[in-house]
This record gives C-alpha cells, structure tokens and sequence, in this order.
C-alpha cells in the first residue's frame, strides 16, 4: 500500500518527499521569473505517443495469447512504416527479417519462455 | 600479485577468453552503427548474458563495453556520423583526413589512440580499485553514509548551472529507490498491492527503460525530424593503408599521455561522464596543435584534418571506459551510466558491486580487471578486421530499420529476466519519463545513483542514527569517525565550490555588461 506502514518506514521517503516539493517549487519560480522562450514539444510529444501506443499494443498482443511472430511482424512493420522506410516491399522484408532474428535469438537461442498463446501452434 | 594471477587464471579458460573477443568484435560492430550508443549497445547484451556463467557474461560485456567506444569512430571517420556519443569530435578532423585519401591513417590513430588510452586507464584500474576497496572495507555504518552522500554529491555537484534540476533528479531516484520492503522493518511501501513490487522495481528492466528505450524514443524523433525516403546508403571514401608512421606516433605520444589522464581523472568522478573528458582532452590537444603545428608548412588547420583531432578524443574516451570502473567496483557507485548498468549484469548474477565483490568473489573481481587490459589489447586486430570485411554492410543498415529492432530487443531482454510480463510495463514507462526528464534537461546521471545508492543511504542512515542515539554530528565526528567526516567535508566542497564560482561568474558579468554601459 502507499500509506498505512509504521512510522520509521514513512519517515525516510516523507523527507525525500519534502526535499523533492521544495525544489520543485524553486525550479517553478525560477521557470516564473526568468520566463524562457516557449519552446514546440509536439515532435518528441508525438515520437513518445505513437512509440508507446505501439509498445503498448505489443505487450497486449503478447499477454492475450496471440504469440510472438505476428505481433511483432506488426509492431516492426508500423515502426518502420511511421519512421519513413518505402516502398512497403522493402518495409515487410526488414519486419520480417527482425521478427526472425528476435525470435531466433531470443526464443531458439537463449530459451526464453515466451507468454502462452491460444493455441500451441501459434508462434 | 596472486589475486592478478587469480584473475589471469579465471580469464585463461577457453569460453571466457572466447566471450570477451566475441564482445570486442559485438561491440565494434555495434558501435560502429549509427544511432546505437554505448548504452544502447550495453543493454541490448545484458539479456543475452542471462543463460551464461557469470565469468563468461562479464567478460562479454567488458568486451562490448571496451570497444563500442571504439566502433564509434569508424562511421564517425569515414561517413561523419558518429556511431557513438563518445566520437562526435572524431567526426571532425577524421572525416576531413577521409576527405583527403587518408581514411585508413585516421582509423589507424583512432585505433591506436582508443588502444593506448585504454591500455593506460587498466593499469589505473589495476592499481587503484583494489587498494580503494581495501579501505573500504573498514568502512561501518557511519562511513557507508557519508560516501553515499559523497557519490551524490559529485554528481550534482559537477552540473554546474544545473544544480537544481541535478537535485530534482537524485530526489525522484532515491524515492523510486524506496518502492519495496522497507530495510529496517520490512514493511511493503508503495507496492499498491502489486506482489511485482515488493522486491522494489525490477532494476533490470528499469535500467534497460532509462538508457534503451529513452534512447530508442531519441532515436525516432531523429529519424523522423531528417527522412528522407529517396536517399540510400552513402557512396564511401577508399579506406586505403592503415600504417602508421613513426614521426606520427612520436608526434602523438604527448597528446595520447594528456588525453589518457585526463580520461582516467574524469572517469573516477562518477557522474562527470565521457563527453567531459573527450571535450576536455580535444581542448588540450588544440592548443597543442595550434602551438606548435598550425601555420606551418604542410600543416592543416585545426578542424580540417589534424591527427590530434583525431587522437585525442579517442584516447580520452577509452581511458574513461576502464577508469569508470574504479569507483563502481571498489565502491559501489558507478562512474558514468553506462557502468551503471554494469551493475545490472552484476546484479543478474548475484553479485554487488563494491568492497565485498573482492572477497566475495575475487575471481570475477580480478578478472574484470584484467579483461580490461586484454580487451584493450584485443581492439586492433579486431578493428583490422571489422573494417576490411564487415564495415560496408554495417553502413548500409538503414537508421530507420533500427527503431524497432533497439525496442524489440529491450523489451524481450526486460521480459527475460524472470520470463515476467510486469518487467516490460517497467521498460517502457522507465523510458518514457528518461525521455521527458530528458527533454526537460533534467539529467539522468544523478536518478540513477539515486536508485543505486538509495538502499544503502537509508540503512547506513537509520543505523547510524540508531548507534549514535539520534546524533546527527556523528558523521562529522573527526574522532570515531575521521573517514565520514572527511567525506562530509568533500561533500560540503562540492556543493559551495560551483556554487561560488557560478556566483563569481555572475558577478564578472554584471560587471563586465556595467562597463560595457557606460563606455556606451
């Protein structure tokens, strides 16, 4: 739980806690006074964004039983589309390729357990 | 002496030996790719180091550690692309020699300079991390507080202008450090009933969000800030003769002496990191040059092909890779953040890095140590024959395609510890605030010794606390304790001394804008 344990376990991260809000209002007021030119955060908003809904997706995909192979081909795939790679042949070759390589590295190569799937022959 | 012979005899096995040349060759070839950085490079090994003993896992990663740093000068030298952080001043006066038919003369110093550096920051990490670790193992309660205080405040205390932000980050490390059983109770904190984590955040995964993905995020928004579809692979300079002549080295000697310490005194600051020294080092090297060679006759200018440009960046980088290591293995805190993520590795196989490490598993220990040196030893011919077999295929790798191969490798090497689901939710939402700490310039170094340090601060805090009855002038007691009050005393230096030289700063300046007005 994030509250509730006794007092000497609270006291350490509750000073933290205070040092943290202390510093973070200096760096507000600093922030206030000396008001810097605004800067365009929309890339890295949208880099960060569509990176994550991508990730995000994939980990779904895995831990509802649709396997490696195909969510991964998929990910891979939208990852080199959105950062430019054309024409789409050239796209599905290198998703394909990686897909490859992760899972024979990963799978074949070091034995990780992957999550189950919904069926045994589904990769 | 028997300890180095310990070492020796651990590196001697055949499959150690193996996994550290396979790991310098990983490593050059992995650096050597554009975008891939030496961290990056780093996490992406750590999950394949999960099935191996763990002298041959650190071997390979001493291997890979060692030479991205060197992998990096190749596309820096030939494309202007730096394959790494450490070589973006290589890419200067190194492409230029490319420019001019002497590619291989360039690759050949930044070789032999990375050699040489490297060589002479082993021989630092042989002498001073085991006699470090020897004092520190007298250290109590008290004194493992106050070097706690002592690593963190290096760290902060070297971002000069950027204290606050220095502080915010060692803040959020130490808090996220506190996630998990409490050290002097046992209590669960701030699990919100998750069982994942009540051991704390998985330190793996995390590591791997913080410098993978954060990196990957870096990365993407390079690729989609400059793509262009239609370009393709770069048509590439003749890398021609990689001999080096005589009246060169000697030229160089000097250079690669000033780099090679400078690299080594920076690496044992933890936190200062290997831009400070490569910056440091090429500023040393330019005055040199301009000194001495610039005007005269068949001399370039300084930024247009200069072998000190070349030489002592690549010196200064690969001395910081083994120096980085003295404070990590002797103390406990690491020296920049990519060794900070050698104590994931370790961690993954049981062990902890500082004093103990010595004792506990000197074998590993000491041949950590000297792995250093043979890996140092093992990057000219490695480089030799990267480049005569390998480099044009790395070169064509689109930047693109490596977007989703550095997050699919991440993620499955965060998964695979523990085959754990709960680990890659920690990877990506690790990433995503590196990321957005990053683009609010809030530095990572000092979350990260927050996250290392946190445990041992809190403990060696309350127990002191406990012995000394609630006194907190126990850690400046000059008596019981003269260790803990010296550090202290360093601790205090590193905070006020920036801080009046930032004031001195401010102060020239009014003064010097004042002038300027009334000259006006």
């Amino acid at each position: 739980m994030a509250s509730g344990f006794d007092a000497m376990s609270r006291s350490y991260p509750l000073a933290l806690s205070v040092l943290l809000m202390v510093f973070g209002a200096v760096l507000v007021l600093r922030v206030v006074i000396s008001q810097p030119k605004s800067v365009s955060f929309s890339l890295p908003a949208r880099v960060a964004g569509l990176s994550a809904l991508l990730i995000v997706a994939w980990i779904v995909a895995l831990s509802a039983g649709l396997g490696f192979v195909l969510p991964t081909l998929l990910m891979q795939g939208a990852f080199l589309y959105i950062c430019g790679v054309r024409p789409p042949l050239v796209a599905a070759i290198y998703a394909v390729l990686i897909t490859a390589v992760g899972y024979a590295a990963f799978v074949l190569g070091l034995g990780v357990r992957l999550p189950e799937t919904l069926a045994p022959w589904i990769l | 002496m028997d300890m180095i012979l310990l070492g020796f005899q651990t590196l001697a096995d055949p499959m150690v030996a193996l996994m550290l040349l396979v790991g310098v060759m990983a490593g050059m070839v992995v650096g050597s790719i554009p975008g891939i950085n030496d961290n990056i490079a780093f996490a992406v090994f750590i999950p394949f180091s999960f099935s191996m003993p763990a002298e041959t896992a650190l071997a390979l990663m001493v291997g890979v550690y060692c030479a991205a740093a060197t992998g990096g000068a190749i596309p820096a030298i030939v494309l202007k692309v730096p394959g790494t952080a450490s070589s973006l001043l290589t890419a200067e006066d190194g492409h230029a020699m490319a420019r001019k038919g002497l590619a291989g003369r360039a690759l050949s110093i930044a070789i032999t300079s990375s050699v040489v550096g490297g060589i002479l920051s082993s021989i630092v990490l042989l002498l001073f991390a085991p006699s470090l670790a020897r004092v520190a193992l007298e250290f109590g309660y008290v004194e493992n507080f106050a070097l706690a205080i002592l690593g963190l405040s290096s760290v902060v205390g070297l971002l000069r202008g950027n204290i606050v932000k220095g502080v915010i980050a060692a803040l959020i490390g130490l808090l996220v450090a506190t996630i998990g059983f409490s050290p002097m109770t046992g209590a669960a904190r701030f699990t919100f009933g998750n069982i994942n984590l009540i051991e704390g955040i998985p330190f793996v995964p995390l590591l791997v969000g913080l410098f993978g993905i954060a990196a990957m995020l870096d990365l993407k928004a390079d690729v989609m800030k400059t793509r262009d579809p239609d370009a393709g692979p770069e048509s590439l300079p003749k890398i021609g003769s990689l001999r080096l002549p005589k009246g060169l080295m000697r030229r160089l000697t000097p250079v690669w002496g000033t780099s090679a310490a400078i690299g080594n005194v920076i690496g044992m600051l933890p936190g200062a990191g290997m831009l400070m020294a490569i910056f440091l080092a090429y500023d040393q090297a330019a005055r040199r040059f301009r000194r001495k060679f610039e005007g005269q006759p068949g001399e370039e200018t300084w930024g247009d092909g200069a072998p000190e440009g070349v030489a002592a960046p690549e010196a200064a980088n690969n001395a910081v890779t083994a120096s980085s290591m003295v404070p990590l293995l002797s103390l406990g805190i690491p020296g920049n953040s990519t060794s900070a993520l050698f104590i994931g590795a370790l961690a993954l196989h049981g062990m902890v890095p500082g004093p103990l490490l010595f004792t506990q598993h000197g074998n590993v220990a000491w041949m950590i140590i000297v792995s250093f040196l043979f890996a140092n030893l093992l990057l000219w011919p490695v480089a030799w024959v990267v480049l005569r077999t390998v480099s044009r295929s790395i070169f064509a790798i689109r930047k693109e395609a490596m977007v989703g191969v550095i997050a699919m490798l991440c993620l499955m090497g965060a998964y695979s510890d523990g085959a754990n689901l709960f680990n890659m939710w920690v990877a990506i939402a690790a990433g995503v605030v590196a990321y957005v700490m990053r683009l609010a310039s809030i530095p990572l170094g000092p979350a990260i010794l927050g996250l290392v340090l946190g445990p041992q601060l809190e403990s060696s805090l309350n127990n002191s606390l406990r012995i000394s009855n609630g006194d907190w002038l126990i850690f400046f007691d000059a008596v019981n304790h003269p260790i803990s009050a010296g550090m202290m005393v360093a601790s205090a230096l590193l905070w006020i001394v920036p801080a009046a030289m930032g004031l001195r700063d401010r102060a020239r300046a009014a003064k010097a804008a004042a002038a300027t007005k009334d000259n006006g």
